[in-house]
């Protein structure tokens, strides 16, 4: 008798039994996710060079990325890259979702093109807005100058976006500190809302449609208006996909790469590193110039405790508002 | 039946899983298989592919597989993963300071035993060599890659426009250059914005490099431990660059310049050799080169990649590797090479060549820019020089073009960089 088929005759599920159905999706969780987490763990107390472990070096990756002011001014621009998305992507999603909740003509239809963004390639994507922004060939200036207003520079305007309004004002002094991000960063945050607002508004949707009628019926009945209506119950009540989606959100904006790699440059992170995000930094030190996996894995390494610790803070925060 | 069914498709299934694994040295013809990888895309891409055809035409013994990776970066990140996996290809191409990466890996086929074997290459060969490209690719007395597609840079001049300015010759030095691009940038239209430019670039270190070098000045010390572009001769360089291209012409992205060129409103831009082949059949107006005009020297860099065998492939492979680099830099094809895609020939008697001399005739200036190898300058080849290049370009270089940095500040920031990138290198090297 095989030990499969004294399985078979187990009724009650036996802790072999439920280890064995774990397996498939174990081993990817374990081959694409927690190898990778550890070797770069490791690595990262080596100097690696092509391949090859040169030597343990402890925490001498560590203490040259902190001397890196790249490594800070890309943390910064990750930093008005994450906050540049997940509040208005939040924010526009909600609208769309609330709006697209109701009984309207055509429903299927704005369904459908709200989501497109999401399921077309980002490289096609990234392409397709790199050429919109083109200074001189774009559809954007073009727009602007049907509306009288000059051409702006787009992915290649390295000057902060505050400052720039600033300017516009009249205002010819503007401290360098609240300079914000870069045009050519903002032009990259509205691609990315633009491309992921479509699957946040799905998730909200599915919250909404998951928010029970007779709730709505009784604040009917007590007399609440609209706005009544949405911050007594559909707010409190839809707070566990909000949740959700601020999490993913954050996470995913972090790792933010494809966008940067396509749409900025040369060389790519310009103007002036102003879109240096993060994870292309880590790219650049990995792969590109020199190939020291153990420095970038010290970088990726870093990032990982940034998103852990947001994440962390996030759900002691935010989770006490949190109905489920 | 069923059953049956099943085991076949599983079979059938594992051969083709196995099957592509198993690839040998020897191909299904009994050849000995050169996997050959490279960077070179579109026309250049296809010049090589039609001479790598030749070859395995004429070699009944040898196939040379060629394998395209689009651009650099990417075969420099394949190189990579392939030796860290013991699975590079047999042939590849590699900037100086991969190959000094390979050499300190063991991965990189000392080649002086093939140049010195019966199928090497006799003194007189070896001394045909454009002077400097065989030392180039020496390290310690050991030849470790063979110059394969380098280019040199050129001035790049429209006859037509210049014509109208009553100049009939390129900028010579300097002061002309920057003479010539004031008198070519004009306000035809009358708006206050010029509508032809003297000239044009991108943000790039090459420009940079070149000025400097014309200027009496180096990219590192002497002893390659510090950088030394940020002297003084390196901040005049950098001044007349910017001065150059904001006032008498434009800083566009990527090689929108050349198209800018291309479309006659640009008199002059510089670029390398091979932009030719891009250029090809796109322009109307009588186009000529010249060599870089100069300062306190004429002065200009190679650059372009080597090719290397790796020494993880197999005696058989290694040779056929050999027998393949042997006939791509003889005269004849290095001279077929060159006037297909504009790089330089690496032996100074295929510039007598039927085709060389047959491009320099449809060339107007062609000559006289391959001239310029006989006084090139090679850029340090170290791995450090070749992370810091980076900070020479995105600090440096486009800190002043954007003007967000005099020129001195652009430098000195962009130096201490190199220097810490320097530094780290000497530190691990224990």
């Amino acid at each position: 008798m095989t030990w499969l088929d004294r399985l078979k005759r187990k009724k009650a599920m036996d802790p072999v039994t439920a280890a064995l159905y774990l397996v498939p999706a174990g081993v990817i969780v374990v081959v694409f996710r927690m190898v990778p987490i550890a070797s770069a763990f490791i690595l990262s107390f080596f100097d690696v060079k092509m391949g090859r472990i040169r030597g343990f070096v402890g925490l001498a990756q560590y203490g040259r990325l902190f001397q890196d002011p790249t490594f800070w001014s890309s943390l910064g621009t990750t930093s008005y890259y994450v906050l540049g998305v997940v509040p208005i992507s939040l924010f526009l999603s909600l609208f769309i979702a609330v709006l697209l909740n109701q009984k309207l003509k055509g429903l299927g239809f704005y369904r459908t093109v709200y989501f497109l963004p999401v399921v077309t390639s980002l490289v096609a994507v990234s392409m397709v807005w790199k050429w919109i922004f083109h200074p001189r060939l774009g559809l954007l200036n073009y727009f602007l100058s049907l509306l009288g207003g000059g051409s702006l520079q787009w992915l290649e305007e390295p000057r902060g976006i505050f400052e720039m309004m600033a300017g516009g004002l009249g205002w010819s002094w503007w401290p360098d500190g609240l300079a914000g991000p870069s045009l050519a960063l903002v032009a990259v945050i509205v691609v990315s809302i633009w491309r992921g607002m479509g699957y946040n508004i799905v998730i909200f949707l599915a919250g909404l449609q998951n928010i029970p009628d007779q709730y709505y019926e009784a604040a009917r009945i007590d007399g609440a208006n609209n706005r009544q209506v949405f911050w007594k119950v559909t707010w409190p009540l839809l707070s566990p996909t909000t949740f959700y989606v601020l999490l993913s959100t954050t996470i995913v904006s972090f790792q933010v790469f494809t966008q940067i790699y396509l749409m900025t440059g040369p060389p790519v992170g310009g103007p002036m590193g102003t879109t240096k995000v993060i994870v292309y930094y880590l790219f650049e030190k990995g792969f590109d110039a020199g190939g020291n996996m153990g420095y970038a894995s010290a970088v990726a390494l870093i990032l990982f405790m940034i998103i852990l610790s947001l994440t962390l803070l996030q759900r002691r925060i935010v989770e006490r508002r949190v109905y489920y | 039946m069923k059953r049956f069914t099943m085991f076949a498709v599983a079979l059938a299934l594992a051969a083709v899983l196995f099957g592509c694994g198993g690839g040998d040295d020897a191909g299904t013809d009994g050849a000995t298989v050169v996997s050959f990888w490279h960077a070179m895309g579109g026309p250049l891409g296809d010049r090589l592919e039609e001479l790598v055809l030749e070859f395995n035409e004429t070699h009944a013994d040898i196939r040379v597989e060629s394998v395209s990776m689009g651009r650099y970066q990417a075969l420099s990140q394949k190189i990579m993963a392939a030796v860290a996996a013991g699975e590079p290809p047999v042939l590849a191409q590699a900037y100086e300071a991969w190959t000094g990466e390979l050499i300190e890996n063991g991965s990189a086929e000392p080649l002086n035993d093939y140049i010195e074997g019966p199928n090497g290459l006799s003194q007189e060969e070896l001394a045909d060599f454009v002077p400097g490209m065989v030392e180039n690719n020496t390290w310690d007395g050991t030849v470790y890659s063979f110059p394969f597609n380098k280019s040199v840079r050129a001035l790049y001049w429209n006859r037509d426009l210049f014509g109208e300015e009553g100049l009939d010759r390129a900028p010579r030095n300097w002061d002309e250059y920057m003479d010539y691009a004031r008198r070519l940038t004009k306000d035809q239209d009358g708006d206050g914005e010029p509508d032809q430019w003297g000239t044009a670039g991108q943000i790039s270190a090459w420009m940079f490099e070149n000025l400097l070098i014309q200027n009496g000045g180096r990219i590192l010390t002497p002893d390659g431990t510090r950088a030394a572009f940020n002297g003084p001769q390196g901040v005049e360089a950098l001044r007349f660059m910017v001065k150059l291209l904001t006032d008498y012409g434009k800083v566009t992205s990527g090689y929108e310049y050349q198209n800018d060129f291309q479309a006659g409103k640009v008199a002059m831009i510089e670029g390398s050799t091979v932009s030719l082949s891009f250029m090809e059949g796109k322009y109307t107006f009588d186009l000529a080169l010249a060599p870089l005009p100069e300062k306190e020297r004429e002065g200009c860099f190679v650059a372009g990649t080597n090719v290397v065998i790796f020494s993880e492939a197999t005696d058989a492979e290694k040779r056929a590797a050999w027998e393949f680099i042997k006939w791509f830099v003889s005269p004849e094809i290095t001279a077929r090479w060159a006037a297909g895609t504009g790089y330089a020939p690496v032996r100074m008697s295929a510039m007598q060549s039927d085709a060389m001399l047959r491009r320099f005739e449809e060339i107007d200036g062609l000559r006289e820019v391959y001239g310029q190898l006989e006084f090139a300058s090679y850029e340090p080849r170290s791995g450090a020089w070749y992370a810091g290049r980076k900070y020479l370009e995105e600090t440096a270089v486009e800190s002043a073009l954007r003007e967000q940095a005099s020129p001195e500040e652009a430098l000195e920031m962009a130096a201490r960089a190199v220097n810490a990138e320097l530094e780290s290198e000497r530190r691990s090297k224990y």
